[in-house]
């Protein structure tokens, strides 16, 4: 030390030499570690320029800094960087913090906070910055890859589409499997895509059952915690603005035959077909190929109809947060607007954010605060079959008639209607409105003592209209208009009373407990209505106009839940560490024997970094052994399962209708219970060489029992089966996060991260009687969902005749496997040829930084699993003589595709062709930053700003014949889209 | 312009740049005409050498008038040919089809008169909807929860041109839901096909590759039993096993459907669908039952090779096309209680 103070004086007279030679300010100083040990070779860089110097030996640094008013920025190898204003010449010590205690210090696990150090569960916290680094609109999706044991899946590229989240595998087996959102304080099973990622403060993930155990009979299916942007408590005024614009263009457009303009592969193509299929002489026939069409084909006038319906769309989102505190009050503002253009026409999404947040200080023990968090949204879910009648219109057909206007009928002898008109005349919207408020005093008699109360509220509303005018697809230009209109209205009340207790006995033990007391109801009730032939336009908001009107109904049920929970956490030398929680719910779903449940989980923790024998071990400066067991139940179940129910009847008598009531077919069971998950964790934490190297490894073992099935009992009085608590499922797998600082000097970062999953799901048992359940396609021993069917071997090639012949096949047909061998291809040769599941995904992604340039690279892959894809199927399997197909090798007798069948030739089996593979690998997003100069921003009066281009989905790897292999087996009729490529310029500044 | 401007044209630029990569090649096509000319050969041949009368043995003047007819059509396509008319390579060769068609259908029409009760086999010329035979009208007909249909079946290449050529056949696929059942071809398959409901537009279906031994007789069944767990549907080829298909067709709920007997239109008919007159087939047929109940394979292997009286129970009707009927309108089922006509184009072959 005292060498240390002899280096200082020395500089100071050198500074002060200095000074008197050069403008500017001379700084120097010591940094240390957290331990106040000097660090040599850290970077230390004068902000927005490439000026600076690095640490001695002895954690010594002196920089001379030509302008007043700077920001220095020092930085080392697994430390958190920090910035410092230097206003004048002087002495400017600084200790950084390694990363592990800086980066997700603080976890949100329900009801309260946990540092990241103490945790003794499976949690991951994502930060809100890398929410709005990912540039989706529903930030759900941007959880794929970047939090390790969640597969989000989504609908449709449709903007607006919706998405579901399955955590660590599925474990119910006819409901919901999707997890607890909890949203500023209310639990529900909806409401995330509502809201702005640029609100959110983090995304906290409860996966073990010793984490979601705190959430008790709603935790089965893991927990994410929603936090929106709170206030800072930033002394003084400040806004922030972030914003973008994009053009997105559809990539990856699946190759149809006589595509990008080339319709004579089509002409080809179509003869091959009829010959085939019909014979030679049908090529006589009237609707071969009409006068019309011979006069495009002789001209070379072709249309590339995906390419015709779809133009490239914008998509723009412009957030503005304002923010600002003085000694007892803080508070947050911010507004955010979001519009995503479809490619088709009438396909948009649209949403509007607020988010407001006020705390105050009421003397020295009191605080209070309310959030109000509102989004508006409407989606525009565009026509139905309108791509789908894209893809399946030939080049040769036009979309106009001899005037050059749009035609309706584009193929005299095809049901296919012009998906323009489809697009202008089948209208669907959803418009939603979501709301969340929450209000809560806080009363701190004793530093390690508070009680917080807490209500929370939250509505939504959402109207869905539909509008099928009669030139469309379903009506053929023939049939009565038709309007389509339903509402739902959810509430949502929740009151809970929390008392935490923190407190540390010698600096020995440390206790951390938390009780809970909490209220909870929820209210849904919705209607619709059908109505046919109206007589004007009016879409879905006259359907009182309607010739006939029926599918006329309203519905209302409520639900509630009383709960008591307490956990607590103990930690021993901060090495030892044992987490007790317990939680009682009652709910209103069970009946009155049942509905009290309690679900314990237990937690330990060994800090073994911090036992002597690893104390002098460099490498390792982080090691923490996991080991939990929990329970938690899924009260995601329909909220009068335990009743026998009245079904309605309409009886006809006469000219009127009369209602009739009767015992539906299923009994209910006043014995049910919840579905109950339990669940072993072990997990180790990790920090190599001062954590340039760290990460998570969890390993999980996951039964879910009395999983309520549908028996079948003898039928009485119409009641041929009952709900039973029978089934049981397991789920188990590996998940690995690992975050790495690859090169980090003055001038140049690269950091990567690495976010692995593995689940393998079975069904343990189903009706107790160790028998499958063909019908559902459930299989003790597999995964709830396979892919059970023939497999095919390849096609039928020219010197396997003979053999084919004996299942009556031909050459160039579907060849499948006779499991059995008695040359019948019947249900007995099915087989269970996989899952609909990955075996695995990863994400990657790199982080680049070179003097003020930025670059992140995303990856995300997903590798495995067998899926059913109605796409691939309708467009490599059907035959129809006017329609269009995918360009595949199909089996000719001189190309011998073993893949794909002979054009026209009927093949049997052909269902086969829908099995596709889901693996891909995906560049999801490069995106390039540059920060502005700090110098130039004083002369603008900014204190941040960054400008940005980015490219998300520029490059897809993957067998996959349709658009997006991550939407592989999305419904063709309804959710049908093209995979966008958008290329995107944004802003972030902050004053 | 302003940025906002500049900065969505560079994107749209970025976007296009990325994603444009192919480019249209135009096709060049080489068109053979030799076809045309070697059909026109051939008629003329025929034209010249053909005996016409009245006599058996004789070719009648008006498929002479009909072959000219076509041979003119074919002389105008040489005339397009020559004036550079024709654009794709099918429309030469259609002509060249209709064509060998013009010519089968002169040879066919070689005059044959036969007695009554004379030995001889039917051909009946159903493509193009020309001929077929009507076994009348009954409820009968359109089966119930089990029942079999048998039949000798004879064809030559190309005995099909449309999508579906239908030997026998009740089925209705304008009645909602489908009606009835139909044995029938469609690309290499000879299949059995069943309306089933109460759902719409289902149909229990399924076939096998027919037997390509053109010119020779096969005997066919279909059997459906709607008692049996699975494989309700099934077809005998020959006596044995053609194949067998268990009912799988399921409604949204769950719900399995049956086969639904045709209560519309009653009509049975041979080589042409009642209902939908574009499935039709050209063929020979000569021993048709229909019966009350699922006969077993070893059943089907006997009344391969025996005959009916029309007193059995369980025998709904029979029709044997064995030797030159009285009358070609009336010709009466073994049961006695339905009468077959044949309607358009057939021709009685005699047997040596």
């Amino acid at each position: 030390m005292k060498l240390k103070i002899n280096v200082i004086a020395v500089l100071i007279l050198l500074s002060s030499m200095n000074t008197l030679l050069a403008q500017g300010v001379d700084i120097y100083g010591v940094v240390t570690d957290e331990l106040d040990m000097p660090l040599p070779g850290v970077n230390i860089i004068i902000k927005g320029t490439q000026t600076g110097t690095v640490t001695d030996n002895n954690g010594v640094y002196r920089l001379h800094i030509p302008q007043d008013n700077s920001v220095v920025v020092f930085s080392f190898i697994g430390m958190e960087p920090k910035e410092v204003n230097v206003t004048q010449s002087g002495e400017y010590n600084v200790q950084l913090m390694p990363l592990e205690n800086i980066i997700n210090d603080v976890i949100v696990i329900g009801y309260g906070t946990v540092k990241k150090k103490d945790l003794t569960g499976s949690m991951v916290s994502v930060d809100g910055k890398k929410l709005q680094e990912a540039l989706n609109t529903d930030m759900t999706e941007s959880l794929n890859g970047r939090v390790s044991g969640v597969v989000v899946t989504k609908s449709s590229n449709k903007p607006g589409a919706s998405m579901s989240m399955e955590i660590r595998g599925l474990n119910s087996i006819n409901f919901s499997n999707e997890p607890l959102y909890v949203i500023n304080g209310v639990p529900s099973y909806s409401g995330i895509k509502y809201l702005n990622s640029a609100d959110i403060e983090s995304i906290d993930i409860l996966k073990d059952a010793s984490s979601t155990a705190i959430y008790g009979s709603r935790g089965a299916n893991g927990v994410v915690i929603i936090t929106t942007k709170g206030a800072n408590n930033k002394k003084g005024f400040n806004i922030e603005y972030s914003g973008n614009v994009g053009v997105k263009t559809p990539t990856r457009i699946p190759d149809m035959i006589g595509n990008y303009g080339d319709g004579y592969e089509y002409v080809e193509y179509k003869i091959e077909l009829w010959k085939n299929k019909y014979g030679e002489a049908s090529l006589s026939r009237p609707d071969f190929l009409t006068p019309d069409e011979k006069r495009r084909i002789k001209n070379g006038e072709y249309y590339d109809w995906l390419r015709e319906v779809s133009s490239p769309s914008v998509v723009t989102n412009h957030n503005i947060i304002s923010s600002g505190a003085d000694e007892n009050t803080s508070y947050s503002f911010s507004l955010g607007y979001t519009s995503d253009q479809g490619f088709l026409e009438n396909e948009d999404y649209e949403r509007i954010t607020a988010n407001v947040h006020l705390d105050q200080k009421l003397g020295s023990k009191f605080k209070t605060g309310v959030t109000t968090y509102l989004s508006n949204d409407v989606t525009d879910h565009g026509a139905d079959e309108a791509l789908l009648n894209a893809y399946f219109i030939p080049p040769i057909a036009s979309p106009y008639d001899e005037n050059h206007e749009y035609t309706f009928i584009v193929q005299p002898t095809s049901s296919k209607i012009n998906p323009f008109f489809q697009m202008k005349n089948n209208l669907r919207q959803t418009k939603s409105f979501f709301s969340n408020f929450s209000s809560y005093i806080e009363y701190q008699p004793f530093d390690y003592l508070k009680f917080k109360s807490q209500v929370s509220y939250q509505y939504d509303n959402s109207v869905y209209g539909e509008w099928i005018g009669k030139e469309t697809q379903q009506k053929q230009g023939v049939n009565p208009n038709e309007a389509y209109r339903s509402e739902g209205i959810s509430n949502n009340l929740v009151w809970d009373n929390i008392a935490t207790l923190s407190k540390s006995i010698n600096k020995i033990h440390q206790i951390d407990a938390i009780g809970l007391f909490s209220l909870q109801k929820e209210t849904h009730k919705g209607s619709h209505m059908r109505g046919e032939d109206l007589p004007y336009d009016s879409y879905w908001h006259a359907i009182g106009t309607a010739n006939d009107i029926r599918d006329v109904d309203s519905w209302y049920w409520e639900a509630s839940m009383v709960s008591f929970m307490l956990r607590a956490n103990y930690s021993l030398k901060q090495k030892y560490m044992l987490t007790l929680t317990g939680r009682y719910d009652g709910t209103s779903r069970l009946s009155e024997e049942n509905q009290w449940g309690f679900m314990p989980s237990v937690a330990l923790g060994w800090q073994i970094s911090e036992e002597p024998f690893l104390k002098n071990v460099n490498v390792i400066n982080d090691l923490k052994l996991r080991l939990s067991y929990g329970k938690s139940g899924n009260n995601n179940i329909t909220h009068d399962i335990t009743l026998t129910k009245l079904d309605l009847s309409k009886y006809t008598f006469g000219t009127n209708g009369e209602n009739g009531f009767g015992i539906g077919d299923v009994l209910g069971n006043r014995n049910l219970k919840w579905e109950m998950t339990s669940e072993y964790n072990l997990g180790i934490d990790f920090g190599l060489f001062n954590s340039r190297i760290n990460g998570t490894i969890d390993a999980y073992y996951r039964t879910t029992d009395d999983l309520i099935m549908k028996r079948s009992i003898s039928t009485v009085n119409g009641v041929n089966s009952v709900y039973q608590n029978i089934g049981e499922t397991l789920n188990k797998g590996i998940e690995v996060s690992l975050n790495t600082v690859n090169i980090s000097n003055p001038s140049f970062y690269w950091k990567s991260s690495v976010v692995f999953s593995l689940n393998r799901n079975e069904i343990v048992n189903l009706y107790g009687d160790d028998k499958d359940d063909l019908g559902n396609r459930w299989f003790i021993g597999y995964p709830i969902r396979v892919i059970y069917d023939f497999k095919q071997l390849g096609i039928w090639q020219v010197e396997e005749e003979e053999e084919a012949a004996k299942y009556g096949q031909s050459v160039g047909h579907i060849k499948v496997e006779d499991v059995n061998g008695d040359y019948q291809l019947d249900e007995k040769d099915y087989q269970i040829l996989g899952s609909p599941m990955p075996d695995w995904t990863m994400g990657f992604i790199n982080n680049f930084g070179y003097r003020n340039f930025d670059l992140m690279i995303d990856i995300y892959m997903r590798i495995g699993g067998l899926y059913h894809d109605e796409f691939t199927y309708m467009f490599t399997a059907w035959d129809n003589e006017h329609w269009n197909k995918l360009d595949v090798e199909y089996w000719t007798p001189e190309n011998r595709s073993n893949k794909y069948q002979q054009v026209g030739a009927q093949s049997y089996y052909t269902q086969v062709l829908s099995q596709v593979s889901g693996t891909f690998l995906k560049v999801r997003n490069i995106t390039l930053g540059y920060n502005l100069d700090k110098s130039f921003l004083d002369k603008i009066k900014m204190n941040d700003a960054r400008v940005y281009l980015a490219v998300q989905n520029p490059f897809t790897f993957t067998d996959y014949l349709g658009s997006d292999p991550e939407i592989i087996g999305e419904d063709v009729n309804t959710q049908l889209s093209l995979y966008p490529m958008t290329f995107m310029f944004g802003v972030n500044v902050k004053f | 312009m302003n940025n906002v401007g500049y900065v969505t044209k560079f994107l749209l630029f970025a976007a296009i740049i990325f994603t444009s990569c192919k480019e249209n090649t135009p096709v060049a096509i080489v068109l053979n005409y030799d076809c045309l000319y070697s059909k026109l050969n051939d008629m003329q041949n025929i034209l010249d050498t053909a005996a016409v009368g009245d006599e058996d043995g004789t070719y009648p003047y008006e498929s002479v008038i009909i072959l000219a007819k076509e041979k003119e059509n074919l002389e105008n396509a040489i005339s397009m040919a020559n004036a550079d008319r024709f654009f794709l390579q099918y429309e030469i060769d259609n002509y060249c089809v209709m064509a060998d068609k013009a010519i089968a259908d002169f040879e066919s029409s070689l005059q044959i008169t036969l007695d009554p009760g004379t030995p001889a086999e039917i051909k009946v010329f159903g493509i193009d909807q020309k001929g077929r035979i009507e076994f009348g009208a009954s409820p009968k007909f359109g089966g119930s929860d089990a029942f079999t249909v048998e039949s000798w079946i004879k064809y030559d290449e190309g005995f099909y041109e449309s999508a579906i050529g239908d030997f026998l056949a009740t089925f209705n696929n304008t009645a909602d839901p489908y009606e009835g059942w139909m044995i029938n071809f469609m690309g290499d398959n000879l299949r059995a096909t069943l309306g089933m409901g109460p759902q719409s537009n289902r149909v229990l279906e399924f076939g096998s590759v027919y037997p390509k031994n053109y010119g020779e007789w096969n005997h066919i069944a279909m059997v459906y039993d709607a008692s049996l767990s699975e494989g309700q549907l099934k077809m005998y080829l020959n006596g044995e096993l053609f194949f067998s298909k268990t009912n799988d067709i399921y409604d949204e709920s769950g719900n399995l459907q049956s086969y639904v007997p045709n209560t519309q239109n009653t009509n049975m008919w041979a080589f042409q669908e009642p209902t939908d007159l574009s499935r039709c087939m050209t063929g020979y047929i000569k021993k048709f039952r229909m019966w009350d109940g699922a006969k077993s394979m070893e059943e089907i292997k006997y009344l391969m090779s025996s005959d009916v009286s029309g007193s059995e129970s369980d025998l709904i009707c029979a029709w044997d096309f064995t030797e030159m009927p009285e009358d070609v309108e009336n010709i009466p089922d073994k049961t006695g209680q339905f009468s077959a006509k044949l309607v358009g184009k057939y021709k009685w072959y005699p047997l040596n």
